[in-house]
Formats: C-alpha cells, sequence, structure tokens
C-alpha cells in the first residue's frame, strides 16, 4: 500500500468500515439520548467533530512524553479541557445554541469513542494521520446519529429538522422520541448495516 | 509518571481558568440581557425596568412606559419540574389581577414531550390575559379554547407533570408577589 493510499484508509475507514457507531458501538450513550431530534444531533455532531480532532491533535503531540500508567488520566485531562472550552464559548458567544445544547455538550466527556481513538491511534501515530482518523471516526459518528434522528423525528413527531415532512394524517408514534424508541432505532439501523457489511464481504 | 499527570493538569487548569475569566462577562451579559429582553415581552410597553426583589430564585421587576408610569410587575421565578428545574417569568398588571404572558427561560424537561412548555400555540398561549385573583388551576382533559374559564390553563397532552409543575410554580410565585407587593 503506497502512502497516499493508506491517509485516505485513515479518513475514509471511519466512515463505514470502522463505523464508531454501527460497527465498534462505542459511545452508545450519546447515541440514544440526543437523536430524539435531527437538530441536537447535528449539534452533537459539530462539538464531537471539534473536540475529537482537537484532542487528536494535543494527545499525538504528546504522546512520547506521557508514561503509560498515567495515559488515561493525562487524555481524559485532555479532553475535559477542550469539552469545557466548547461549553463556555458557546455559552459566551452564542448564547441561543448553547441553551438548546444544554446538558449535552459537557456529556462529550464521558463519550468513549473519543478516549478509545486516543487510546487505539493518536497515542501510536502521528499528527497527520491522527487528525485524519479523528476527522473520519467523527464524521463517521455524526453519520450514524443522522440516519438515528431522522428516523426517530420523522416516525415520532413527523417532522425532519422542525420542517413538517408527513402529512396531519401521520399519527405520531410518540414510543421514537422516548428513550425505548432510540434502542428500537440502535437496533434496526446497527442489523440492517450488518445485513449489508456481510452480503458486501461475500459477494 | 506523577510528574507529567501533575504538568498535564496544570496546563490545562491554568488554560481553563483563563477561559473561565475571558468568557465570564460576556456570559452574565447574556444572562441580564436575557432577562431584560423577558421583561420587556411578559409586561407590554416596558421602557424601564427595577428590580424590586433581587434574590438567586426569585426576582421582581416593576415595569414603567416611557413617560415613568407603572405598568406592572414581571416576575422571575424558579422551581422544580419533572426532571430538573424550570425556570419561569411572567408579567403581571400593577393591580395584581391579570396576567399579561408568561415564558419558560430555563427547562430541562423531556424533549418532545414536556419540552413543549415553552411552545407558543402548544402551551403559552393559554396564559394570556389570565385572571390572578384565584389560583391558576390546570384542566384536565384539555378544554376548548372558549371553554377555558379565566383561571384555567390547559395541560399538555402527554406531560402532565411538567404542565402541573409549572401552575404550582407560577401560584407559589403568584402567593408572594402579592404578599410583597403589598407589603410595600
Amino acid at each position: 500500500m503506497d502512502e497516499n493510499k493508506s491517509y485516505l484508509y485513515d479518513f475514509i475507514k471511519g466512515l463505514w468500515k470502522e463505523n464508531p457507531v454501527l460497527v465498534q458501538l462505542l459511545g452508545m450513550c450519546p447515541t440514544l439520548a440526543v437523536t430524539n431530534a435531527v437538530e441536537n444531533a447535528l449539534a452533537m455532531s459539530v462539538a464531537v467533530i471539534f473536540v475529537l480532532t482537537a484532542s487528536a491533535i494535543i494527545i499525538s503531540l504528546i504522546r512520547k512524553l506521557i508514561p503509560g500508567q498515567v495515559r488515561i488520566a493525562s487524555y481524559i485531562v485532555v479532553i475535559a479541557t477542550f469539552v469545557t472550552m466548547a461549553d463556555r464559548y458557546l455559552a459566551a458567544f452564542y448564547p441561543a445554541q448553547s441553551k438548546a445544547l444544554g446538558p449535552f455538550i459537557p456529556l462529550i466527556v464521558v463519550n468513549c469513542i473519543i478516549l478509545g481513538r486516543m487510546e487505539a491511534f493518536a497515542s501510536k501515530n502521528g499528527v497527520f494521520r491522527s487528525i485524519l482518523d479523528a476527522l473520519g471516526m467523527s464524521f463517521g459518528f455524526a453519520i450514524a446519529l443522522l440516519l438515528m434522528s431522522s428516523f426517530r423525528e420523522i416516525l415520532g413527531n413527523g417532522t425532519w429538522l422542525n420542517m413538517r415532512v408527513l402529512g396531519s394524517w401521520w399519527d405520531n408514534w410518540m414510543v421514537m422520541i422516548l428513550p425505548p424508541g432510540a434502542f428500537l432505532t440502535l437496533g434496526t439501523i446497527v442489523g440492517v448495516s450488518r445485513f449489508i457489511q456481510t452480503k458486501l464481504k461475500k459477494a | 509518571m506523577i510528574f507529567v499527570l501533575t504538568l498535564v493538569a496544570v496546563i490545562s487548569s491554568g488554560l481553563l481558568a483563563y477561559f473561565a475569566v475571558y468568557t465570564q462577562p460576556y456570559i452574565e451579559k447574556n444572562k441580564k440581557a436575557e432577562i431584560e429582553k423577558a421583561i420587556k415581552e411578559v409586561v407590554p410597553g416596558t421602557v424601564e425596568s427595577k428590580a424590586l426583589k433581587d434574590e438567586n430564585k426569585f426576582k421582581i421587576f416593576a415595569g414603567y412606559d416611557k413617560d415613568g408610569k407603572l405598568l406592572g410587575y414581571a416576575v422571575y421565578t424558579v422551581g422544580t419540574g419533572f426532571q430538573d428545574l424550570i425556570t419561569i417569568m411572567f408579567g403581571v398588571d400593577k393591580h395584581l389581577e391579570k396576567m399579561y404572558r408568561l415564558e419558560v427561560l430555563e427547562q430541562k424537561e423531556t424533549p418532545g414531550l414536556g419540552a413543549k412548555i415553552t411552545n407558543e400555540n402548544i402551551f403559552l398561549k393559554f396564559w394570556k390575559n389570565k385572571d390572578i385573583r384565584e389560583e391558576i388551576i390546570l384542566a384536565k382533559p384539555p378544554k376548548s379554547e372558549n371553554e377555558l374559564k379565566d383561571n384555567e390553563v390547559n395541560a399538555i397532552s402527554g406531560a402532565t407533570i411538567s404542565s402541573r409543575s409549572v401552575v404550582t410554580i407560577v401560584n407559589k410565585a403568584l402567593k408572594r408577589v402579592k404578599e410583597e407587593v403589598n407589603n410595600g
């Protein structure tokens, strides 16, 4: 495999083949919690793209300085720093968005996709490849979240991004925007994506 | 090992401290602006306002028009909702007989259900021009708009607890406003 191809692979593997939500089943907590509306899922995705990429840059830069015994603690401190900064920044300059997101932003600290990528990739690779990996993974996360939230918002509320898509004949499936709907949707989407992946592998 | 971890923690806490100090004035300004704006919305015609009572979870603002005439009071109150605290601002006339409008400033109710307490067409419109000489009563099951009595508001279907929380918070605040204003 030549250089360029492997760089490309660093990025695209997160989108589908190693999708953090659909394949690795990481970051389930925000996936289940914020996908009741497309708007929330979008905001969460943007925040994760920022935190994951920024953390990957710092961690890959200081990876040789951190002793193995305290690496997890160091990663968490770095991640929490970026999350808090994002949270304060939104509250100061984008109060409306900050209000809409509420508790979702601080929740990114416990998103195990981020810690997982630090441990599995950024701590072992250079800055450039870590950035590609972080972008790929966070976009993969965003794709999965958008899929789930579209499914849930349309069935549960008849709207997509607050725009009416189903007519008044549609009887909202309230369960879809409640917690059980999150599990139903996740199960279905993971099942379908596994089915497609197995088919593709055989073919 | 301890050295590195300490160093990482010190650097990030330094960074955060700087960032917190830097953003603090903006965040406070936003909060103040939000309250100002809400006062003008819940007491229509307000040009100037003055805080009569300024506690952490309970504030009364007097709203004046451009000639300095008292229009009414804006009440800021915080109470328990279904999941977390709900912050409400409502405006009443100066005789404490009528409620102009109610707004929900902050809430963390269930998205899609309880969070509808911020929705104008589903919930907030029932709170306009209510008679507040008596307590506010929650109508359940919901009635059609012209069947509602002067001191009745409709509950949101599927979110009775959130609706009832708002009613309870408002009634408590109303009682306190009457005491405070009548005692000067």
